[in-house]
């Protein structure tokens, strides 16, 4: 195929995605006027599109993105810097996992964020706080993903490294964690996804920095379009990081 | 033992037990692979084939008798020793390149140096074109070729393989056959194959090893001197068929007391 064929093959699924969203977008537009939905309620899309450039300029919304981002980065690193260790450790440690494997599956399905009046009474009401509710809440999926890809590496490729005289660090730096990577970014995304989540809604409950503390801001001011057009933003952010991390996937699949 | 062995069985035997069962997969197997030689080992299911390959490629301890590398009894995995197994081992990461140079870097040979070797060999396989391809853009039998590049390329003296073909389609198989017995040719490779197909064993063999079932012992070693080169057109002929048939007919004997338990 033709490079600019390609490349227009390629265009066509954003393009597609784009268009559907402005198409969504003009329709609540036009219910909103014929009056089919509620304008207390829900702010024209036009409103809140303009009120953009008022939210940057007002109320700093690109500092507010940044404190937001940055508390998620490093959120996500602390998961994936305790979290791929610890999955290790389980994988390694038969008794261990049999032990902790249901507990940390526990934990993924509870809603930690209720821990958080612990935290601010133990970390104060910061940024500490906000990060480390975070990565709690986060760590569990990168533990339990990284214990599923390393166990799910074929038995081919373990036979390899162990025929090819390589040491238990060899094994495990040249065969089983490049196998589990596919696994263990897919428990960092998940992993990122919570860690969002409860940033998001600390900032918003704890009245504390970045876009959370905005949307609660403006929310309780009544300014419907500069509220949706914050939470637009804060989607936009943990897309933008969640596209980063495919990024660093296939950086680290290129350095293997 | 002979004096040319480069791989010799002696006495082999190997129990599995766990609390409940004794399982004896394998009891008093002796033979040995000559140097530049084929040797196949053939059996039915359970007869205790993938144990012996486990055994002698060092994945398996914990048997009495001996295995002997050039006259030295073996400790684990032997770096004289290449490996191509049934299941798809190639890294996925990795490029055909790549998995190829892997078993190099691992040795520590010069980056220059394993890129050359991995080159030549994936043209001996007749992969050439097709190094900076992914195990996921390769088909099953290319991914089969790449594993042989790979064992080759350290230049091991022997070279064992367990049932490589045993998931790829008979076509497939029958080219990879043709492709092992002009490695062999070309390289004097000394290799032992454990396979299920009798066709396979007597169009690549210049000696199979029979095994019967459970405990897996050995009935007996054919020679196959039929002549070489042994094309997949060589199976059309009738010494052929009779060397098929009558190792048929060992391993049926072989199994028939099972069969007649069921």
């Amino acid at each position: 195929m033709r490079p600019w064929a390609t490349r227009l093959r390629a265009a066509v699924p954003p393009a597609f995605g784009a268009l559907s969203l402005i198409a969504f977008l003009a329709t609540v537009e036009m219910l909103l006027r014929v009056g089919v939905l509620n304008r207390f309620i829900v702010p024209f899309p036009s409103e809140a599109i303009l009120s953009i450039s008022r939210l940057f300029i007002d109320e700093h919304l690109a500092v507010r993105c940044i404190q937001t981002a940055s508390k998620i980065v490093v959120a996500v690193v602390i998961i994936a810097v305790v979290g791929i260790p610890i999955g290790t450790a389980l994988h390694t440690w038969v008794i261990a996992r049999r032990a902790y494997y249901s507990w940390f599956a526990g934990l993924a399905s509870a809603p930690l964020v209720i821990l958080y009046p612990l935290f601010l009474v133990l970390l104060g009401r910061g940024t500490g706080a906000i990060v480390l509710m975070a990565g709690i809440a986060g760590l569990t999926p990168v533990v339990l993903k990284t214990i599923e890809g390393l166990q799910s590496t074929p038995v081919g490729l373990v036979k390899l490294g162990k025929t090819m005289q390589l040491s238990n660090f060899g094994l495990f730096s040249k065969i089983l964690l490049p196998a589990a990577l596919p696994a263990i970014f897919s428990g960092l995304r998940i992993g990122l996804i919570y860690c969002t989540t409860n940033i998001i809604a600390l900032e918003f409950l704890i009245d504390f920095d970045g876009v959370g503390q905005l949307i609660n801001l403006l929310s309780y001011r009544y300014d419907l379009p500069g509220t949706y057009a914050a939470i637009a933003f804060a989607i936009l952010v943990c897309a933008t990081i969640l596209l980063a991390t495919d990024g660093a996937e296939r950086w680290v699949k290129r350095t293997l | 033992m002979s004096e040319d062995a480069a791989l010799s069985i002696r006495n082999l035997s190997k129990t599995f037990a766990d609390s409940a069962t004794t399982t004896v997969a394998l009891q008093s197997v002796n033979f040995d692979v000559t140097r530049n030689e084929l040797v196949s080992v053939i059996g039915p299911s359970g007869c205790g084939k993938s144990t012996l390959f486990n055994i002698i490629s060092g994945l398996t301890g914990d048997y009495s008798g001996d295995v002997l590398i050039g006259g030295q009894p073996i400790s684990g995995p032997h770096p004289d020793v290449g490996m191509v197994f049934q299941e798809d081992s190639t890294l996925p990461w990795r490029s055909a390149l790549g998995n190829v140079t892997f078993a190099l870097e691992v040795r520590g040979v010069p980056k220059k140096e394993r890129v050359e070797r991995a080159r030549h060999f994936l043209d001996v396989v007749g992969l050439s074109g097709f190094e900076q391809h992914r195990p996921a853009e390769l088909s099953g039998g290319m991914r089969q070729r790449v594993a042989i590049a790979r064992a080759l390329a350290f230049q091991p003296k022997i070279m064992l393989m367990d049932e490589p073909f045993a998931a790829l389609d008979e076509q497939t198989r029958f080219t990879l056959g043709d492709k092992v017995l002009e490695i062999h040719r070309q390289l004097q490779q000394t290799i032992l194959l454990v396979t299920h197909s009798i066709t396979e064993a007597v169009q690549l063999s210049d000696r199979i090893v029979v095994m019967s079932p459970r405990p897996g012992r050995l009935k007996r070693i054919v020679t196959v001197d039929l002549p070489r080169p042994r094309s997949s057109d060589s199976m059309k002929s009738p010494a052929f068929s009779k060397f098929v048939s009558q190792i048929w007919d060992d391993v049926r004997d072989a199994t028939a007391p099972v069969e007649a338990l069921k």
